[in-house]
């Protein structure tokens, strides 16, 4: 997993799942690379190949941070499989998700 | 039968989130070795995960939960796959219907997304060990199968049109083949028809060709009498089948397969093997193993009826030799209807001629010329509608006294030759008579006499009217036999119009009827019009096309009458008046007699 960081965004790549198995470890990574600037936390999922449901409270948890700096999350080109879990439990509607 | 073994798939790990991630790839790898795609592995490795990750946060949870292994096992069957993820914890509450949490809510979406990615899911909770049950139909199988057996329904479906079409083109081929034979000989026999002398040598030999095309060995060919409902036959394949008259009205053996055929208007086929006939039936004599009976109907006209045995056949007769046997029937029926017109005409023609020959002698029977009366003219005519007529007038002069005369005028009823033959032999009858000349009722009682019981016989009777003039004596006397009035007036026109009509039953009605008999004086200058139903019942254009009725038939005599003419300027006069529309048939015969004194 690797971080970028501008002014007033975080880009975050290089994810391969997120499950029960790493929920816990990339939430305090990624929450502690946030800085109060950052308008903008991008999660490239290009490359995940699994989201559990503790993968989503991972994701859930991040929105709260950005929501109270006045930012967001948005989720970068999901795997068919992501989309599929965000869709399910109608998180797309909470996350942005975009594709390039 | 050696049944093949499914695939499966175990593994065990210990109760933990990082022992757990290789065993849950094994699993989603297995699902891979067996054709499960991208999407479906997806799926299958999330619910998994979700499963797992239950099992671990419960047996974390227990007390004594961590020295117990997780395992997960894999059954595919051939639609649909099994995951059975069994751990030893405490377990939990497997909620029925599963429903998500708020948005913002960072668990508590497991079960609910098990619950959306599986067909079926099922949690055992048990005192030892806790079973969570995950089920997924094989779309891709499922697919496949449809697809493969759609493609194998479809080629069963072409594999059966194949066979189809084979025996649609074997059967396409032989009825060629029939239609080319039967086209063949038809077209040799139609260069006959032109020479066609003996329409029954030409049926034996039609007939014979088609028992030869259709591989067929004998046949009978029977004319049908519609009216007395019987059969003839017509033709045959062998002496021996020179079979008497059969019926086929009600009562009669409708059984037998002519009559059958006959009666319901269609083929009749049997298989004498599974089906034996009635020992009488004619068509037994074929001593065949098939046999068919064909009714012929042209139009709405029943011809006759063709049967065809065959003995030596192994199979019934194919359609193909069905059609060659229908084609030969119509082709010959319709020979016999055209010999069967032809005939017709030539006895018509035969028939005109000898009417037209009744015509001329019942014309010459008729007055042809007039006597010389001095001051007094006479005149007459029949105009027939027919070539013989039922109307008849005739102008007797006394041998001796040239100012005595009898007028007879009748009317048989009805026309055409029955009608004329009454009217010959009412003539001759008169003619006969001479010793009633000058008593026309007695006269009318012999001739009542003399044809009552030829008349009622035939339910036919004649009205006729005669009237003895002495016209030296200037009196007449008149008979009436139902006939119309004789109309007597003068060239003066103060004297009226008389009408004369004695009582009288027409000839034919009654044995001995009585006839009055009236005496009346002549008129100087007189106009005396005798004539039949047909003149006041004809249509003329001189009246508006109506009819012309007494009334303006007395008016006509009324005008007419004041004319110096003699009695052949009031015939052309009336002729004028009776003159109907050109392309109108005359309906009656109209007769008249006139006489008149001219001054």
């Amino acid at each position: 997993m690797e971080f970028e960081s501008t002014s007033d965004r975080i880009v975050i790549t290089g994810i391969k799942e997120l499950t029960a198995t790493n929920a816990g470890s990339v939430k305090d990574d990624v929450r502690s690379r946030i800085r109060p600037e950052h308008e903008v936390l991008d999660i490239d999922m290009s490359e995940v190949r699994i989201l559990d449901s503790s993968g989503l409270g991972l994701l859930i948890s991040l929105h709260k941070v950005m929501c109270q700096q006045n930012g967001l999350v948005r989720i970068k080109n999901p795997t068919p499989i992501v989309e599929q879990v965000l869709e399910l439990t109608r998180l797309h509607r909470l996350l942005e998700i975009t594709r390039q | 039968m050696r049944r093949e073994a499914l695939p499966s798939f175990y593994v065990q790990f210990e109760c933990d989130m990082d022992a757990a991630r290789t065993p849950i790839r094994r699993v989603i790898a297995f699902l891979e070795t067996c054709g499960f795609d991208f999407n479906e592995r997806g799926a299958w490795e999330v619910a998994i995960q979700e499963g797992v990750n239950n099992a671990i946060l419960h047996c974390k949870l227990a007390k004594n939960g961590s020295s117990h292994p997780v395992a997960i096992e894999v059954m595919v069957r051939p639609d649909y796959v099994e995951v059975l993820v069994q751990d030893h914890t405490q377990g939990f509450c497997w909620p029925v219907s599963p429903s998500l949490p708020s948005s913002n809510s960072e668990d508590g979406r497991g079960v609910y997304m098990i619950h959306q990615l599986m067909d079926d899911s099922d949690y055992l909770r048990g005192t030892h060990s806790n079973r969570l049950l995950l089920r997924k139909n094989r779309k891709l199988t499922q697919a496949f199968n449809a697809e493969e057996k759609k493609w194998q329904e479809r080629i069963q479906t072409l594999e059966g049109q194949l066979d189809e079409s084979d025996k649609s083109l074997d059967s396409m081929q032989e009825e060629l083949f029939s239609c080319y034979e039967s086209l063949s000989a038809i077209f040799q026999f139609g260069t006959e028809l032109g020479k066609l002398d003996d329409i029954n040598s030409f049926a034996d030999r039609l007939l014979q060709q088609l028992i030869t095309i259709m591989g067929a060995n004998c046949y009978l060919f029977r004319t049908c009498d519609e009216k007395k409902r019987l059969i003839h036959t017509y033709s045959r394949s062998s002496a021996n089948l020179n079979m008497p008259p059969l019926g086929w009205g009600p009562g009669e053996s409708q059984h037998f397969l002519e009559p059958l055929s006959i009666v319901n208007r269609k083929d009749v086929l049997r298989d004498t093997n599974l089906e034996k006939l009635d020992p009488a039936d004619p068509v037994n004599a074929f001593n065949a193993k098939y046999i068919q009976v064909h009714p012929i109907i042209i139009g709405e006209e029943l011809i006759g009826v063709l049967s065809v045995g065959a003995s030596e056949s192994d199979e019934p007769f194919t359609s193909a030799q069905t059609n060659v046997m229908h084609t030969f029937a119509d082709f010959l029926a319709l020979q016999l209807i055209n010999i069967s017109r032809q005939e017709e005409r030539i006895k018509f023609g035969k028939i005109s001629k000898e009417l037209e020959i009744a015509h001329n002698i019942q014309n010459s029977l008729l007055p042809s010329h007039w006597p010389e009366m001095e001051g007094f003219t006479l005149a007459g005519e029949c105009i027939t509608s027919r070539n013989v007529s039922g109307d008849f007038f005739d102008v007797i002069h006394h041998e001796s006294d040239p100012n005595k005369v009898l007028l007879v005028i009748a009317d048989v009823m009805g026309k055409g030759v029955p009608a004329s033959i009454f009217a010959a032999i009412f003539r001759s009858l008169v003619r006969s008579s001479t010793e009633l000349f000058e008593r026309p009722a007695e006269l009318m009682e012999k001739l009542n006499r003399s044809m009552f019981e030829d008349l009622s016989g035939v339910d036919m009777f004649i009205t006729a009217q005669i009237a003895y003039c002495d016209l030296g004596k200037r009196v007449m006397r008149i008979s009436n036999a139902g006939h119309c009035p004789l109309l007597l007036s003068a060239r003066n026109e103060t004297l009226p119009i008389k009408t004369h009509s004695p009582e009288g039953l027409p000839l034919g009605v009654m044995k001995n009827p009585e006839f009055e008999e009236l005496e009346t004086g002549i008129p100087r200058e007189c106009r005396v019009l005798m004539y039949t139903d047909g003149i006041v019942e004809t249509t003329t254009q001189m009246v508006g096309n109506e009819l012309l009725g007494q009334k303006r038939l007395v008016r006509w005599f009324k005008d007419a009458r004041c004319i110096d003419q003699k009695a052949s300027g009031f015939q052309a006069s009336l002729k004028d008046h009776l003159r109907v529309n050109s392309g109108d048939q005359l309906k009656d015969d109209q007769t008249f007699i006139l006489l008149v004194e001219n001054g």
